[in-house]
């Protein structure tokens, strides 16, 4: 702005005046030089411009100066004239360049805080995106297709493995930490300094989501089996969801998006009682969200349809009555979960023990052909009610037959773990669940973004419901006894493990267990036990581990898994029923020896099947209807089947069995073609549509699914990223983590990038007119309008930062005026003469030299030796003389005095060339005639309008009344009482004054002061 | 060489503490006639302008032209210092960088130095000289003291109406309004109770009470007040001394719609 260090040589001429003696002065204020600075100096911590940092600003001056009784005269700049046209395209390359700059700057930083450790706001974000998906149902209109595969640009830090590895390299030894020997469940580690423990968990848990440092070949090689990786992938899963618990727990922050929106500003939109409808200014635009429920934590979810939650609560509260899920708005898993304690509490430790053997039976039977002849005797032994809870459990029984003998193993070697610990059961299922949570979460998200069709969706969602409600029926009745207590409990516990297996199972599995399959799954428990691969045991090892940590902090985790648990438990079931299909491929891709042996059964399974639905009472051919209906009624009728006929639930569930058996049945037969073509043909025939309505299910292939996950995980990240980016906030992080330096540079090139626009300029006008005030566009540079203002008379001095203004004429600058609180700095033109001898041209003059809005002036050359070259050569056009002429003069550079030597030099060693063009007219003209308004039309001014400002206040800012009120009463009262008493005349207005200086000499630099000196001589021997 | 000497420290504190809370920095000019100083306050509203004749002073002695830049609040906590009735001597060479002052009680025998540090004083100077006014009043300080103190309970302006006899301040404020007259007289046993009024013109004038308040602290000087009004233009308050005088210059105000 203006001339470069001008004011530094003006400065010491500056003199002290009382804003009181300004008083009933009219001055123009040079505006649009405000509205730049508020641009520029008005941010918030994070660097952000605030929005109407220039109505505030503006209002604030303004204040001031009606408060003083100064009358203003606002002029803002027209337009740019040639000559600044091209600085000002000058100015914005380089402002272009600092955008590019600002971008890398953020990376550098971004960088630096990954490797410092994540904070818990990027937790935080985490959670929520996982945690909106999460409820986000398929059925949903808004919902985003999902796209096929994924992309990732060349330079993305998290795929390019090179950079993990330097990251983790970095992690390994944080502040001379070793990561490695740190057990952050140890009573020692909660004896930590909070920040040292959130330094260590935030490393810990950075270092437990990157691949280790690995490259994909890299890790190919350490895990030549994928399903030795997918563990580990789990198990690294599960360590960072123990540290997020840590690191929650160390800094506090459990609120999540509350602290954020404090610092986000928002508008409300509209909001009914309890909630709260807000948009919210997000980086890319609004959003948006319900208070509360900005999805940020699991409990704050977004709870996208409410109707489909309302179905299953209905259906919830038919078949029991609770209200459980009155305060807790998280959609439709905690149902389940309310049994599942019950029968918690219910089970004690001999029963569970006692669960061996029966789960022994279970597999044994359920593995073997004969399954549907065991389901009818065990029915009919307990009666309607456990029928319910096998039909319930065979779905997963012929679904999961491969896994039942891990799953089996692994459930002896944690009951007896269980016992061991003597810990209370609830809590021990709440830690398996916490640990299964998220591979669940994931599963469940896959399990929906499976779904290719519309009705597909309906059978998923409601399918694992009807399981749930049969379960809830079962264990709502008085009769159940202990045994279906347990076969229950099983199946919970069966259903968890699935969906935690569901991570590992990876091709070679399935075909361990296929050729376990392969010969009848009559043996018994410990020999399924001998079976368990040793990738299990790892996981066993892994799970005993972490299990152990957590019961440290079991009142911890008791919390957060009141959130989880419902999820846990409902996708438990509901992967239950979207594995099986995954599960009778793969088996059937890989293992034909499973399907030797099938055809034995499969026919006969279909012509049982048809036996039992001719055998069935006339209720079945409404299942059979039903099942022509889509997925979701038939699971609609299916609960009003229960409640309404209670005597024949049995024959309703076992239909609804048949349902899922079918299910299955079809992908297997379909896949595995030939041998038992003919069975399965008879079975999709007898089962009608609902054969075909599930056979859409099987075309997921499970390795896209993984992809799908991945392409989930992506955008999670680069939301993450992006939140990164935008909440760059050091002052909630321990401080060592920030590179200040470089979050300043960061605000620097952010601030630098903005730029004033019209729209603000138009808001400053109704503003100004509001109060009242004139102001003026000037034709182009509000600087050379204030001065021509002034030069008419119209006003009594300028205001302005700018020093362009002696250039076009200006005089009895104000400057400074809103700095100190009483003076302002006054330069006047005699002054400046009788001081330094500048008059208007000399200023012209130091302009070329320095540089301007006008020209760029001539590099190397400061304040200091513009005035020693002004005052050597009396004008530019001799100093260009000077430099051009002896420029290849060796001898008569040799006879130059000592100044001239050193000037040259310095110039010379810049490499500054002065053409002919140097003392440029051009420059000398536009200052000197710059375009401007002559209308010599005097200015007059109103009152400020208290209700238009109030509106005005209110409208942009959002300023209650009483804000406005705060400032504008007593200054307009102030107003008000200074014309009725009169306003008060100075004496400088009747007697000629003279400024004396006390000391003869200015304090100027020794140079500048014999630069003015020689100055001055020359100006008194030419006048 | 500035050399002067007090019979009395009071006189000089009394003169300091007439003007020292209307202005802040003053340059003290010495000259072979006396010390004479001029300050404008902050506002440019009131001009305090003193002058101290010789004759003021049991001894004088400046040679050369010497300024003091003082800090009046500095100065008066000096002065303080001193009991009434000591000598005061200011002392100070051809270019100062501290004043002496010296308080001798001649009874006891007790001499006490203060120094004061001085100040480069960057100020405006005005020129007051040959100012014509319509209007003359002279009057007792202290009752054109109690005039404005009692006027400014009700207004923060006094206006003076000075017609053929009659002077005429009246303040009108939000709480109500308040006049009073003084006729001139002569008094021929007390002639500093006496009033008097030389009229050319009529005058009507306005000025800020803080003002007034802050003028009437030099009536300790002398009894008598002469305010010298012209219509529209600044009026002057002077307060005579033994040799010299204290002199205030006030701005009036003015009504915006004229």
């Amino acid at each position: 702005m203006g001339v470069h260090a001008l004011w530094d040589i003006v400065g010491p001429t500056a003199k002290p005046v009382r804003l009181e003696s300004l008083s009933n002065k009219r001055l123009a204020v040079d505006a649009s030089i405000w509205i730049y600075q508020f641009l520029k100096a008005v941010r918030d911590k994070e660097g952000n411009a605030m929005r109407y940092s220039h109505v505030v600003g503006f209002f604030r001056r303004i204040c001031k100066l009606l408060y003083f009784g100064i009358k203003p005269v606002f002029v803002f700049d027209g337009g740019a004239p040639a000559l600044k046209r091209r600085t000002i395209q000058q100015r914005k390359e380089r402002r272009q360049g600092r955008r590019d700059n600002a971008v890398s700057t953020a990376k550098k930083l971004l960088a630096l805080q990954m490797q410092n450790g994540d904070r818990t706001k990027n937790k935080e974000n985490a959670s929520r995106s996982t945690s909106q998906t999460h409820v986000h149902r398929q059925d949903d209109e808004y919902d985003l297709p999902k796209i096929p595969g994924f992309k990732y640009e060349e330079g993305d830090a998290r795929i390019n493995a090179d950079d993990f590895k330097t990251i983790m390299e970095n992690i390994d030894e944080l502040d001379g930490v070793d990561l490695d020997a740190v057990n952050p469940a140890s009573r020692e580690f909660e004896e930590l300094p909070k920040s040292t423990q959130y330094m260590i968990l935030s490393a810990l848990r950075l270092k437990s989501r990157l691949r280790m440092g690995y490259s994909k070949e890299q890790l190919e090689e350490i895990f030549p089996d994928s399903m030795e990786f997918s563990k580990f992938q789990i198990d690294m899963v599960k360590r960072r969801n123990f540290f997020t618990q840590k690191l929650m727990s160390a800094t506090n922050t459990h609120d999540g998006g509350a602290s954020k929106s404090d610092t986000e500003p928002y508008k409300r939109v509209a909001g009914q009682r309890g909630k709260e409808y807000q948009l919210i200014r997000t980086e890319n635009g609004w959003a948006l969200s319900l208070t509360g429920n900005d999805g940020s934590e699991i409990s704050k979810a977004i709870v996208v349809d409410e109707p489909q939650r309302k179905m299953e609560g209905e259906s919830r509260t038919r078949s029991e009555p609770q209200g459980e899920d009155d305060e807790d708005e998280d959609i439709d898993w905690e149902d389940v979960d309310v049994e599942k304690k019950k029968s918690e509490k219910e089970l004690d430790y001999s029963i569970k023990a006692s669960m061996l053997s029966v789960k022994a039976n279970t597999v044994r039977s359920g593995g073997g052909q004969s399954f549907l002849d065991r389901r009818t005797t065990e029915t009919r032994d307990k009666g309607p009610q456990s029928k319910f809870v096998y039909v319930s459990n065979e779905p997963e029984l012929i679904d999961d037959e491969d896994e039942d003998e891990d799953d089996f193993s692994e459930l002896t070697k944690e009951i007896q773990l269980m016992e061991d610990v003597k810990n209370g059961r609830g809590k021990r299922i709440e830690e398996i669940q916490t640990d299964n949570s998220i591979p669940q979460r994931q599963e469940q998200q896959k399990a929906e973004s499976k779904k290719p069709s519309s009705s597909a969706p309906f059978s998923y969602e409601n399918e694992p419901a009807s399981v749930k409600d049969r379960i809830e029926v079962a264990d709502n009745s008085d009769e159940v006894g202990e045994q279906e207590m347990i076969t229950e409990d099983e199946v919970r516990e069966k259903s968890q493990q699935n969906s935690r297996f569901g991570e590992f199972i990876a091709p070679s599995y399935p075909q361990n267990k296929a050729s376990h399959d392969g010969h009848p799954k009559v043996s018994s428990s410990q020999a399924e036990n001998k079976k368990s691969s040793n990738s299990e045991q790892n996981l066993q090892f892994v799970l005993d581990k972490i299990n152990n940590l957590e019961q440290m902090q079991d009142q911890r985790v008791e919390i957060a898994p009141a959130n989880e648990n419902p999820e846990g438990h409902n996708s438990d079931v509901i992967h239950a029923h979207s594995r099986a299909p995954e599960h009778d491929e793969r088996p059937v891709q890989e293992t034909p020896a499973w399907f030797r042996s099938a055809p034995d059964f499969n026919p006969h399974l279909g012509t049982s099947f048809l036996t039992s639905t001719t055998e069935k009472e006339p209720e079945q051919t409404d299942d059979e209807q039903l099942g022509l209906l889509t997925g979701s009624k038939a699971a609609e009728l299916l609960y009003e089947r229960d409640v309404l006929n209670k005597e024949n639930e049995a024959n309703g569930d076992q239909s609804s069995a048949e349902e899922d058996v079918i299910e299955i049945a079809p992908p297997e037969s379909l896949s595995a073609d030939k041998p038992s073509e003919g069975g399965e043909e008879e079975e999709i025939d007898s089962a009608g549509t609902q054969g075909k309505a599930h056979v859409p299910v099987v075309d997921y292939d499970f390795s896209e699914d993984e992809e799908d996950a991945l392409v989930h995980q992506l955008r999670e990240e680069e939301q993450d990223y992006n939140a990164f980016k935008t909440s760059l906030n050091p002052s909630s992080v321990n401080a060592t983590f920030v590179d200040e330096e470089l979050h300043d540079q960061h605000l620097r090139d952010k601030r630098d990038s903005d730029e004033v626009t019209a729209a603000m300029v138009a808001e400053v006008q109704d503003l100004l007119t509001r109060f009242g005030i004139p102001f003026m566009t000037a034709p182009m540079e509000a600087e050379a309008q204030c001065a021509e203002l002034l030069m008419l008379g119209l006003v009594d001095g300028i205001i302005t930062d700018d020093s362009d203004i002696f250039l076009f004429g200006g005089d009895k600058v104000y400057k400074n005026m809103f700095q100190e609180k009483n003076y302002v700095e006054y330069y006047y033109s005699d002054l400046m003469k009788k001081e330094l001898g500048l008059d208007r041209e000399k200023f012209i003059e130091l302009a070329q030299l320095l540089g301007s809005d006008y020209t760029t002036g001539v590099k190397s050359v400061g304040p200091v030796s513009a005035m020693e070259i002004l005052a050597e050569f009396g004008n530019l056009h001799n100093f260009r003389n000077w430099y051009s002429d002896g420029q290849f003069n060796k001898k008569k550079q040799e006879e130059e005095p000592t100044f001239e030597k050193r000037l040259r030099k310095k110039l010379v060693t810049s490499e500054v060339i002065l053409d002919t063009e140097f003392p440029s007219d051009l420059v000398k003209e536009a200052y000197l005639r710059p375009e401007v308004d002559h209308d010599a039309t005097r200015f007059t001014w109103g009152v400020p309008d208290l209700d238009r400002l109030r509106s005005f206040f209110q409208s942009t800012i959002g300023w209650p009344q009483e804000k406005t009120d705060e400032v504008m009463i007593p200054l307009i009262r102030e107003v008000n009482n200074r014309k009725k008493t009169g306003i008060q005349n100075t004496l400088t207005n009747f007697f000629p004054s003279e400024y004396i200086k006390a000391s003869k000499d200015i304090k100027l630099g020794k140079r500048i002061k014999n630069a003015s000196g020689k100055l001055k001589m020359k100006k008194q021997r030419t006048e | 060489m500035l050399e002067g000497k007090f019979e009395e420290a009071s006189l000089f504190k009394r003169i300091i503490d007439s003007f020292k809370d209307c202005v802040q920095l003053v340059n003290f000019n010495c000259n072979e006639h006396g010390i004479a100083a001029q300050a404008v306050d902050d506002s440019r509203v009131l001009l305090v302008s003193l002058s101290i004749g010789t004759e003021s002073f049991q001894e004088f002695r400046c040679d050369r032209g010497v300024t003091l830049g003082v800090d009046l609040s500095s100065l008066s906590k000096i002065l303080r210092c001193g009991n009434n009735n000591d000598n005061l001597t200011l002392i100070a060479d051809d270019t100062p960088d501290s004043v002496l002052l010296l308080f001798e009680d001649t009874k006891k025998d007790r001499i006490s130095e203060y120094s004061l540090k001085l100040m480069d004083i960057d100020a405006d100077f005005l020129d007051i000289e040959g100012m014509e006014y319509d209007t003359v009043i002279t009057m007792p300080s202290a009752e054109f003291a109690k005039v404005v103190r009692d006027l400014n309970q009700l207004s923060d302006s006094l206006n003076i109406l000075v017609t053929k006899d009659t002077v005429k301040f009246v303040a009108e404020g939000d709480i109500g309004s308040g006049s009073v007259i003084v006729k001139p007289h002569t008094d021929m046993d007390k002639p500093q109770e006496s009033v008097k009024v030389e009229l050319d013109k009529p005058v009507d004038l306005t000025f800020g009470s803080k003002y007034l308040l802050d003028i009437i602290k030099g009536a300790g000087l002398s009894d008598q007040i002469t305010i010298k009004l012209s219509a529209e233009t600044p009026a002057l308050f002077e307060f005579s001394l033994q040799s010299g005088y204290l002199q205030f210059f006030l701005a009036p105000k003015f009504n915006e719609e004229e």
